[in-house]
């Protein structure tokens, strides 16, 4: 039975993990003490920082991060937007690390996804929100978009990535941001845009990219270098994450999920 | 077999359609106005939108149609939202040919709105309730951090935790757009959440109550618990049912929420809401289990047998889990 470790397992994708890998051995790995999954069969769990995780995740089959705080290389959306303005410039929402002084903007993580309800408004009405979880603060100018689409995956070399596009219908944010309903779908333009900046920042591991459809055409909002809770959706389309990719392969449209609500019994993991 | 509806497909309708599934008694229907909500996916619902209960003609036509066309028995609103349209509707004359719980518009009136509850309860109960301002800007002395937050809204929306007063122009700024005038600032209670369940039958009599507290909340800053256990507090039970009485009375599922002062140990209350709690599946996991006891009130069926405190050991995390669905509900335009 192979071994996967899921680092950062307070995520909503854990669990997404561990079902759709039932003949796996999951580790669960976090730094948080209560997580959801202690009832799947395969699911061990294990209290950790991420300054372990190169421990952790040597000589595993697979380590998936699931959080970019257990990434070691610095994936800051400041700086990866940065690069590709000038690599490809116009393809992205900018965002920028100073204050605004003017017009809507949206508050946003840095380093990692920043938990809770997201913050948007005039910029006088963003002026208190300050970098609580220290994963560093930008700002991004508010758009209200026709649409918003994700594309996740896992590119391991130029020309071999795996990925799928999936219209986001709904999502939930509370610590974690939650897909609560999603569809993948056949976005020609999307899948050339995605895999253009991801040979572009010669990115190479899992990602999400974020999408808006706006009236000037579609905008990267955000790229991260984790997948989202879809990991038993792309399986049933035939797309395993963490298989070996040689060609580039999408998973097919009209695949639905939600995320359902489920409750169980926990056991505080212990440092 | 009973027909049941279930208005609201999320938070407490899930205890609902988790304590009904395999019921060969029960015939279960969930509504929602959002296609995308769990509940109206969950195995053996029959499913079915509804406009949002705030479009008031709307939602009372297509309710009124539903009811008739799919004959149900019983109707249990489980949502902020669909307990207040309900509310409304019968305050408007509506007497629907269904078993449903009928409290007093004028209780509700004040436990389905925070600001309004503060002030009734400020005289009546005033050790239990946090002081509040609604002028903060004229406040010279207000004791930081506070809490902003919207009058009429539950699950932790649009709450801000200031905690200088420098930051308190954009914290209130951000509310009035969202919500007009219609906020409060509170004073902030550090401590745990506390939930309290009770189920009140037709005649305004309690029939049970079950005390509950999160040991992990929704949002960083606090708000509703996705993570706890249940608790033997009967003070805590004593003094909910305290406010349902000086509220006028009650009739149906309602909870409260309180907040354990980190160091006096005093409760203060910081909400009510007019069904049963977000996380109230937990005692259905603990033995308790209230869509029961709602049901058999509705029904006139015996009342099911209830598990006792020392039998209470089993707490909750609540996960998200990614499930593949056939197709969307349609929605109708």
């Amino acid at each position: 039975m192979s071994t996967i470790v899921a680092l950062g397992a307070e995520k909503h994708a854990a669990t997404s993990l561990a079902l759709a890998y039932p003949e796996c051995d999951v580790v669960f790995v976090s730094d948080c003490d209560i997580l959801d999954g202690g009832d799947l069969h395969n699911v061990r769990m294990i209290r950790a920082d991420p300054g372990e995780m190169p421990v952790l995740s040597a000589e595993v089959d697979h380590a998936v991060p699931l959080c970019p705080r257990w990434i070691g290389e610095d994936y800051a959306l400041s700086r990866t937007f940065e690069r590709l303005e000038r690599l490809l410039p116009g393809c992205c929402l900018p965002v920028q690390t100073g204050f605004p002084s003017r017009g809507e903007w949206m508050v946003k993580g840095d380093r990692w996804h920043r938990p809770d309800a997201p913050i948007s408004g005039n910029f006088r009405h963003v002026a208190d929100v300050t970098d609580v979880h220290d994963c560093g603060l930008i700002y991004q100018r508010y758009c209200n978009p026709e649409g918003t689409i994700i594309v996740v995956g896992r590119r391991q070399d130029p020309g071999a990535v795996l990925f799928g596009i999936i219209k986001v219908l709904e999502e939930r944010f509370f610590r974690d941001v939650i897909l609560q309903a999603g569809e993948t779908i056949n976005a020609g333009d999307i899948a050339e845009l995605s895999l253009n900046i991801l040979d572009a920042l010669d990115h190479r591991g899992f990602f999400t990219l974020n999408w808006l459809r706006t009236s000037d055409g579609p905008k990267l909002s955000s790229v991260r270098p984790v997948p989202r809770a879809v990991f038993q959706t792309f399986r049933r389309g035939g797309v395993d994450l963490l298989g070996a990719a040689s060609t580039v392969k999408v998973v097919p449209p009209g695949l639905r999920f939600i995320a359902d609500p489920t409750y169980t019994s926990f056991a505080r993991l212990c440092a | 077999v009973k027909n049941v509806m279930v208005l609201s497909g999320t938070a407490s309708a899930i205890n609902y359609i988790k304590s009904f599934i395999g019921d060969p008694d029960v015939r279960l229907h969930v509504t929602d106005s959002d296609p995308y909500c769990p509940g109206l996916y969950a195995p053996a619902v029959t499913p079915h939108w509804l406009p949002r209960a705030r479009d008031t003609a709307r939602y009372r036509q297509a309710l009124d149609c539903l009811l008739a066309e799919q004959a149900i028995d019983v109707l249990i609103p489980t949502s902020d939202y669909d307990v207040e349209g309900v509310i409304h509707y019968l305050h408007d004359g509506w007497t629907p040919n269904v078993a449903m719980f009928r409290p007093s518009f004028e209780a509700h009136h004040v436990l389905g709105h925070k600001g309004r509850l503060m002030a009734h309860l400020y005289e009546r109960l005033p050790s239990i309730v946090p002081r509040t301002w609604s002028e903060p800007a004229k406040c010279r002395d207000l004791p930081f951090p506070v809490v902003v937050k919207p009058t009429a809204e539950s699950g932790g929306k649009g709450v801000t935790i200031v905690r200088e007063r420098a930051d308190l122009p954009a914290a209130v700024a951000r509310i009035r757009e969202l919500y007009g005038e219609q906020f409060m600032v509170q004073q902030f209670i550090p401590g745990r959440t506390y939930i309290v369940s009770m189920v009140y039958d037709h005649d305004g009599r309690l029939v049970v109550a079950a005390g509950m507290r999160s040991h992990l909340t929704f949002f960083t800053w606090g708000g509703g618990g996705c993570a706890g256990e249940m608790v033997d507090e009967p003070d805590l039970l004593r003094l909910c049912a305290d406010v349902a009485a000086a509220a006028g009375g009650w009739r149906g599922p309602i909870n409260f929420e309180w907040r354990r002062h980190a160091e006096t140990g005093a409760f203060y209350l910081m909400e009510a809401n007019c069904r049963l709690n977000g996380y109230s599946y937990l005692t259905t996991m603990n033995g308790i289990c209230l869509p029961r006891i709602v049901l058999a009130l509705l029904t006139g069926e015996p009342l099911p047998v209830v598990s006792t405190p020392p039998q209470h050991s089993r707490n909750f995390v609540l996960g998200f889990r990614e499930r593949l669905i056939d197709h969307w509900i349609a929605v109708q335009p």
